[in-house]
């Protein structure tokens, strides 16, 4: 139920900036939903509550100086082909089905030798796509109507809160 | 031997390239594998203690005395630990040669000997089972089979390993997946034969002991 109420709602509740409530910890400095990459740059933490700290001092919300290639692993499938079985496999032996166990084991270590067999496991996100969408995020959350604490359950939230010093 | 420098000389059984990436790719990678296996080292200190606790509960059933056979022990340690030597020349010829001939003749010559210590190990619990002595029948059964029977697991697993690296050798070369493969697979050899040796002494030499 949780989950048809949060897609039917998600439109409503949409707040691409963010930061809904003035959050206090990094992973609210970022989008909403974030880029497969996380944090555009590697943030610098020098105290507790960082994100809350630079808002105030007009850290946040600013471009990087220098923006870096990122490596990340190509998409795979693999990790759900060898769990699932692997679970089911688990299943057969606890309750003695002896045919389950064995056809999900073989399942499982196929496909682990089969992921063996593939090349190219990472790629590499150019500094110039990070930069842009990280760009295009800045320019959205510049163009948020901040929010103050008192209206953060309305539809009207775009992610950017209202902070005071 | 005077052309091994710098970070070949760190990673011995590696003809690595002078690339700082690579070596420290290699580093993390090769020492992830340590964490693991360490890890598959503890489990089998679990299993061990438990097995410490058992040789006197055998409840009627054959103990130690009755079901180790000295001789079949003695040949399978032959067997197991002859494999780490060929697996050794694999690792000298896969850092020097340049045919790939050599490094194939090792790596078939090694879970060659590893199946035929499964082959004796497998007789011997067949024949044991066959003797009253089925792992369910003793607490002291159980807990030898589930040790001895990890290890002879752990050797399965390394033996279709090391298959698995010969296609890859004939599908992709000495490409730097593979090489680190190897070096990681000679690691967990090594270690199954160590402890193959605390096998041999606990189990069969402590469990022959009058």
């Amino acid at each position: 139920m949780q989950l048809t109420i949060s897609i039917r709602d998600r439109a409503a509740n949409r707040m691409p900036t963010g930061d809904p409530w003035d959050a206090r910890s990094l992973e609210w400095s970022m989008a909403a939903p974030p880029p497969e990459w996380n944090f555009a740059t590697i943030p610098q933490v020098g105290g507790l509550d960082v994100f809350y700290v630079c808002k105030r001092n007009g850290g946040a919300y600013r471009p990087a100086d220098h923006y870096r290639d990122i490596k990340m692993p190509t998409p795979t499938a693999c990790g759900v082909i060898i769990g699932l079985p692997a679970g089911a496999c688990s299943f057969g032996l606890v309750w003695r089905i002896w045919w389950m166990a064995a056809l999900f084991l073989a399942v499982a270590i196929v496909t682990l030798i089969a992921r063996s067999f593939m090349r190219e496991m990472t790629r590499i996100i150019p500094a110039a796509t990070v930069e842009a969408v990280d760009r295009r995020w800045l320019a959205q959350a510049a163009a948020a109507r901040p929010i103050s604490r008192q209206l953060d359950q309305s539809p009207s939230n775009e992610g950017l809160a209202q902070w005071t010093a | 031997m005077d052309s091994v420098a710098g970070p070949q000389r760190r990673h011995v059984g590696l003809n690595l390239s002078d690339h700082p990436q690579e070596v420290r790719d290699v580093e993390s990678d090769v020492f992830g594998f340590w964490v693991f296996f360490m890890s598959a080292a503890v489990l089998f200190a679990l299993l061990f203690a438990v097995y410490g606790t058992m040789p006197a509960a055998t409840v009627g059933a054959p103990g130690p005395l009755q079901m180790f056979k000295i001789g079949a022990a003695f040949i399978e340690t032959l067997l197991l630990l002859t494999s780490s030597f060929p697996f050794g020349l694999a690792s000298i010829a896969l850092k020097r040669d340049v045919r790939a001939a050599r490094l194939v003749l090792w790596l078939v010559v090694t879970p060659a000997l590893g199946i035929a210590f499964l082959a004796m190990e497998g007789q011997d619990f067949a024949t044991m089972a066959a003797d009253h002595g089925a792992h369910d029948r003793s607490r002291f059964l159980s807990a030898f089979f589930v040790l001895v029977g990890m290890h002879g697991l752990h050797v399965t697993i390394d033996a279709i390993w090391t298959i698995v690296m010969l296609v890859q050798l004939s599908i992709f070369g000495r490409d730097r997946s593979v090489k680190l493969n190897l070096i990681r697979l000679s690691l967990f050899w090594h270690f199954l034969d160590i402890v193959w040796i605390a096998i041999f002494s606990v189990v069969y030499l402590q469990g022959l002991i009058q």
